[in-house]
């Protein structure tokens, strides 16, 4: 029984470091970005931008509305991070099927930088 | 007293003839009237082609001197509807009939007309002309990283005029950001010192014409031309669109449009040859 309460307790404890222990990483934010993105997701995609990126999240939102979208094989990974600032660069696709026809967007080509505002990661631009 | 009832006939016999159906000069009122045709709000009296405005032959004039430039180029933005496959290469294929007096223009722009635009493809909108991703990422080697496909067909193609025919592809409450980014795609135009030419578009999709309004009204506040395709094809069956949709032309609305385009590129020509 004194086990089962130290495991228990142990876990909790594990949750509690977990959710203490600061935001989601510069590149899981801009997994999350790209799955809002092709989910015409504005509210997630609004809360995971700076103030001045909002209207290009905006932006890169609406232009996905024409065709069916969604991401393959993503893996994305810090170029830089000095703590405030970080670039994040991905591989994998953004698979855009209008009809029957497919159109593959290389996400390697897009660098976002990010920025520490508070304890969250933000996209705020692009390079 | 009769003479009093007979004042007052008199009197009522003036004031009804004065409204009479008596006809009445109609100076005042045609004023008023081509001021009011001119207004955005009634887009759909525009005529298909317009005649070009003194700023547009000004910035085609200055277009022509301009070495940066290509004057047998023009470049498209749009969807599927403006890519080659239904958009002006049949007449130089020889897929469409060409009228005698356009062999000229279409010479002129040949290699415009066969050729695929960056901007403008399958699905495409507005926003995707402005947002990188639909450039270098999408395959178009030309481009650079971080450049879009609206900067990018521009500095790789150097056109001196532009046509614009969007709107197709939209969802409910984006009225706003298409008509701010629809201006912000002009100002890149003609930043770019070629001359914008817009369009408007045969659907309703958005139920209410605001955005044929939007287009019109962009048209109006930069004094640069638009062709009134909605109008083109309203005397077809459906009005020019595929039933039950109601969303793309027909194979005869694509023919009422090439040829609308074809008069507007004629016009072009014309200042660019003189």
């Amino acid at each position: 029984m004194k086990r089962w309460i130290m495991v228990v307790l142990m876990l909790g404890l594990c949750v509690f470091l977990v959710s203490c222990s600061g935001s989601t990483s510069p590149a899981d934010v801009v997994v999350g970005y790209y799955n809002a993105l092709v989910a015409g997701d504005a509210s997630s995609l609004s809360q995971l931008s700076c103030a001045d990126w909002e209207q290009q999240s905006r932006l890169m939102l609406d232009s996905f509305t024409g065709v069916k979208a969604r991401v393959d094989s993503i893996a994305c990974s810090e170029l830089e991070n000095d703590g405030s600032n970080a670039a994040v660069n991905c591989s994998g696709k953004i698979i855009a099927t209008y009809g029957t026809e497919d159109q593959e967007i290389d996400l390697s080509n897009t660098t976002f930088l990010l920025q520490k505002q508070g304890s969250e990661w933000l996209v705020c631009g692009q390079k | 007293m009769r003479s009093r009832l007979l004042l007052i006939i008199l009197l009522l016999t003036l004031v009804l003839a004065g409204t009479g159906g008596a006809p009445r000069p109609v100076h005042s009122s045609t004023i008023v009237q081509q001021v009011d045709d001119q207004s955005p709000e009634r887009w759909r009296e525009w005529p298909v082609v317009p005649v070009l405005s003194a700023r547009a032959v000004e910035i085609l004039n200055t277009a022509a001197q301009n070495s940066a430039l290509d004057p047998h180029t023009f470049s498209k933005i749009g969807d599927c509807q403006f890519t080659p496959a239904t958009f002006l290469a049949g007449y130089v294929k020889g897929d469409y009939s060409l009228p005698a007096e356009y062999e000229q223009t279409a010479h002129y722009f040949k290699e415009s007309m066969v050729r695929d635009s960056i901007t403008a493809a399958n699905g495409l909108g507005v926003s995707s002309v402005l947002n990188p991703m639909f450039a270098a990422g999408a395959g178009y080697q030309e481009c650079f990283k971080n450049e879009t496909p609206l900067e990018c067909e521009l500095r790789t193609r150097r056109p001196v005029v532009v046509l614009v025919a969007l709107g197709t592809n939209w969802k409910p409450g984006q009225e706003i950001t298409f008509e701010e980014n629809l201006r912000t795609v002009v100002e890149v135009i003609l930043a770019s010192g070629a001359l914008p030419i817009l369009a408007t578009k045969a659907d309703n999709i958005e139920k209410d014409w605001k955005l044929n309004l939007a287009n019109a009204r962009i048209a109006a506040d930069y004094d640069i031309p638009l062709v009134n395709v909605w109008r083109a094809v309203q005397p077809l069956p459906n009005n020019g669109l595929q039933a039950p949709n109601n969303v793309y032309l027909t194979a005869n609305g694509w023919l009422e449009q090439n040829r609308a385009w074809l008069r507007i590129l004629d016009e072009v020509r014309v200042v660019l040859e003189p």
